[in-house]
């Protein structure tokens, strides 16, 4: 594996192998069986089209427009800025929250017992925004080597558990219902998120994003088999911690810690690879504004990455992991994360067909199966309601907070200071 | 580099002195509560909500879940029963 899939694998599929993902991933294998895996595949093949769409380089010499350009371009800037925002912010506030109480927690009941877990998760968000006040280099050293780690354990567990278990459980036959199909199909959609924009260094094509997509299947439909070869699909789909229970019955204590360990770095690559995601998305919308809004005495990066800690410190202060609340934030904020992805397929669509590329014809088909999965995903959610509430807040202030700032912006700019170039910078992630 | 300095030492003076500002209630250690386990009136009610609950490994054989906070269920136990919340 190139030093280059990495990078992408890391930078662009960080929510992948996250704790929370693997819990989404485990209770769906309990709850399709096998009847997951076509599923999945389903959900793979949605997403790699989508990056098709989305990386598409036009000439080839150049990278896509960045999500910003595109949506602007389709749907006009205050659409454009309320979308990026809806679908970055709460993703890049809420997950990390979540899931660094849950690298705490096993840290604790792991390793170290009389190690607060509260504690853990401090160091853990500090160690990721350290580096990321340290610069760029640091921040993809680290993310390489959280990726690799967290790999690594689940490479091992899978072999082992492949190797070890009998032959999986749940059949196809005895589980054929549309409903879970359908399931199956828009949560493999919210674990692939994330190809959105492009890594860091080098512009990245589509085809290196597709086979870090096309290899995080493959390790997910292994896990799957894994899975199912060594525990019930019932006792899967009921726990809070699928991942870890599959990795007990895999190697016991050993396997325990495995996860643990693989937990503990898939949080760190999460918070770093969402800190990275998020500072890009704003400093793509940043290069928009008038010049005089962007002189800073520090890099945008460190000071975003500072904003996005205190966040999260001050939640995990006030106690929101400890709330119920929080599950169904985050399901929101992957469902709006889903949303924006579902944009920018209708606006490269609109793209590609002024270029006269039939890979267009892809667009409307591709946006409305993510609009459908986002509707299924809601709909049949345990809080459906409290769900649908958030999304709606969260919408509703972004549009407000767009429309100011598109009016504060568009105001200033009538000094005649003009836009930041880059809105004709065909580079992503610059 | 001193501002990140800067910032793990302020983290780890935090860590440290977090313990300091518990709160000092009856509590129970693991022993303790192993050896009264299946008495008749001893009930654990485990009172961790969201992620505390849900990402911890330990969850007790037979212990009540007290979902959203509603302590109304012990109004269901006898005076002469033990309750244990565990919190933590």
């Amino acid at each position: 594996m190139s030093r280059q899939i990495l990078v992408t694998a890391g930078f662009l599929f960080p929510w992948t192998f996250s704790p929370d993902a693997l819990t989404l991933l485990g209770n769906a294998i309990g709850a399709g069986g096998l009847l997951f895996l076509p599923a999945l595949a389903a959900g793979a093949l949605l997403s790699a089209l989508a990056i098709l769409l989305l990386h598409h380089r036009t000439p080839p010499e150049q990278a896509a427009p960045n999500p910003y350009q595109s949506l602007a371009a389709g749907l006009g800037p205050v659409p454009a800025l309320t979308l990026i925002l809806a679908g970055r912010l709460p993703v890049v506030l809420l997950l990390p929250t979540g899931m660094l109480v849950s690298a705490g927690f096993v840290w604790n009941e792991a390793f170290f017992h009389s190690f607060p877990n509260f504690a853990f998760s401090a160091l853990l968000l500090l160690l990721v925004l350290s580096l990321h006040l340290a610069g760029e280099r640091l921040v993809v050293a680290g993310q390489i080597l959280f990726l690799l780690t967290t790999l690594a354990c689940l490479l091992l567990l899978t072999g082992v558990g492949l190797l070890s278990g009998g032959l999986p459980a749940g059949t196809v036959t005895a589980n054929l219902d549309g409903r879970l199909v359908a399931g199956g199909i828009s949560t493999a959609l919210l674990l692939f998120l994330g190809y959105g924009l492009a890594p860091p260094g080098r512009a990245a094509g589509s085809a290196e994003i597709v086979t870090a997509l096309a290899a995080g299947a493959l390790l997910y439909a292994l896990w799957t088999l894994a899975s199912l070869a060594n525990v019930h699909p019932d006792r899967l789909a009921a726990s809070s911690l699928p991942h870890l229970l599959t990795a007990r019955e895999i190697l016991d204590q050993p396997g325990r810690l495995l996860m643990a360990v693989a937990i503990i770095s898939g949080t760190g690559a999460l918070v770093n690879g969402l800190f990275f995601q998020t500072s890009t998305a704003l400093r793509q919308l940043a290069a928009q504004l008038p010049r005089p809004t962007l002189v800073l005495p520090v890099r945008l990066e460190a000071l975003l990455a500072l904003f996005y800690s205190i966040a999260i410190a001050a939640a995990l202060a006030a106690g929101l992991a400890g709330s119920d609340a929080l599950a169904v934030y985050i399901h929101g904020s992957l469902l709006l994360w889903l949303l924006l992805t579902a944009a920018l397929c209708f606006t490269a669509g609109g793209r590609l067909r002024r270029l006269g590329r039939r890979l267009h014809l892809l667009s409307p088909p591709l946006g409305t199966l993510f609009l459908l999965a986002i509707l299924w995903s809601a709909a049949t959610a345990a809080e459906a309601a409290r769900l649908g509430s958030f999304c709606l807040l969260v919408l509703t202030t972004v549009a407000l907070l767009s429309l100011f700032l598109s009016r504060l912006f568009a105001g200033r700019d009538k000094g005649g200071k003009g836009h930041d170039k880059s809105t004709n910078q065909h580079r992503q992630g610059e | 580099m001193s501002r990140i300095l800067a910032v793990w030492i302020l983290a780890l003076s935090l860590g440290i002195a977090a313990p300091v500002f518990a709160a000092t209630v009856s509590t129970m250690d693991k022993d303790e509560l192993r050896a009264q386990l299946g008495a008749e009136n001893l009930v654990v009610l485990d009172v961790r909500q969201g992620r505390d609950w849900s990402t911890s490994e330990y969850k007790i054989q037979g212990a009540v879940r007290v979902e959203g906070g509603d302590l109304s269920i012990t109004d269901g136990y006898d005076k002469g029963t033990r309750l244990v919340l565990y919190c933590a």
